[in-house]
């Protein structure tokens, strides 16, 4: 990547790459999937008065660690204010975007027809892995996210297939989601350039 | 005689600086940038990245914002109307040395070594 595009790519995508912001969260999830597990297999370990209690503190300690992320980011690295203009200025996705969007969208009517939400776990890793489908992002970015959906797509047939109830589908996501997370924290430090001292001044 | 070649067209100095137009590259993607970020972005030592805003703000090209903030001093960054436009002037001439580069190398093609 030349160095004009490295800037460019780096401040309009600077806050989208702070992907530790939000492990915590999907942390969590993997904790209260296997904390329930036992509750789901009707062994009845942990009753929803304690699972209700525990989301509740895990979700105080993802906003405790997102404010404090945040600090880290703003004071390891400095702040920007994005361009406000850019979100309105910003091209629809190419091809594939509008082709699984529609499909998505008809699938959607024919599930609220038929009282199913089948199409629910291929919409939310489609709505989660949108950098797949930006030109702008370098190709590491597009095939971490392409992976990543892939993956979440292909746990969300085998949840089906082995009507396991949402487990494989949900912890699969969590595991992608922190892993791209880390994945988008490495790129953002990857685009950081070493300080140099020879610029003429 | 030789042919006379088109003269290249003058690029702004302040501008073509690569430290300088680094910091513009980066101002001109958002909307403001801290002095944290611009070091961060650019690689540019504090001293050296201050003498450049302070250059691009005597030539106009940027607004230099410092605000107190609990005993230290907040330094923001922003493009102003005539920054924008020398930028997108510098880009239109660099594509204009490029297109006569290439018109150059077709005319005068490079020697070909046996």
């Amino acid at each position: 990547m030349d160095d004009h595009r490295r800037l460019t790519f780096l401040t309009r995508y600077y806050h989208n790459l702070q992907g530790m912001r939000f492990a915590p969260l999907w942390i969590a999830g993997l904790f209260l999937l296997f904390a329930w597990m036992p509750h789901y297999a009707k062994y009845d370990h942990l009753g929803w008065g304690a699972f209700c209690f525990a989301l509740a503190g895990l979700l105080a300690i993802q906003g405790l660690w997102f404010a404090m992320a945040t600090w880290y980011y703003r004071r390891r690295f400095g702040w920007l204010k994005p361009d406000p203009y850019r979100f309105a200025k910003r091209k629809p996705g190419g091809q594939l975007w509008w082709v699984i969007m529609l499909s998505m969208t008809v699938w959607a009517i024919y599930c609220r027809v038929n009282h199913t939400a089948a199409f629910f776990p291929y919409f939310l890793a489609f709505l989660l892995t949108q950098p797949l489908y930006n030109g702008e992002n370098p190709p590491i970015r597009r095939i971490n996210y392409g992976v990543g959906a892939g993956l979440i797509a292909v746990s969300a047939l085998l949840n089906w297939l082995t009507r396991s109830g949402g487990v494989i589908f949900f912890a699969t996501l969590c595991v992608i989601m922190l892993a791209l997370g880390v994945a988008d924290h490495l790129l953002l430090l990857r685009l950081l350039p070493p300080q140099r001292e020879n610029a003429d001044a | 005689m030789p042919e006379k070649q088109p003269a290249f067209p003058e690029v702004d100095r302040v501008v073509h600086e690569p430290a300088r137009l680094a910091i513009l590259t980066v101002l001109s993607a958002c909307d403001r940038a801290d002095f944290t970020f611009l070091q961060s972005a650019t690689g540019l030592s504090k001293g050296n990245l201050s003498v450049q805003l302070t250059r691009l703000d005597h030539a106009g090209l940027i607004n230099v914002d410092r605000v107190l903030h609990r005993r230290t001093t907040r330094t923001s960054v922003a493009l102003t109307r005539l920054g924008k436009e020398q930028l997108n002037e510098y880009w239109i001439t660099m594509k204009k040395i490029q297109g006569q580069g290439a018109i150059r190398s077709t005319k005068f093609p490079a020697p070909v070594r046996a």
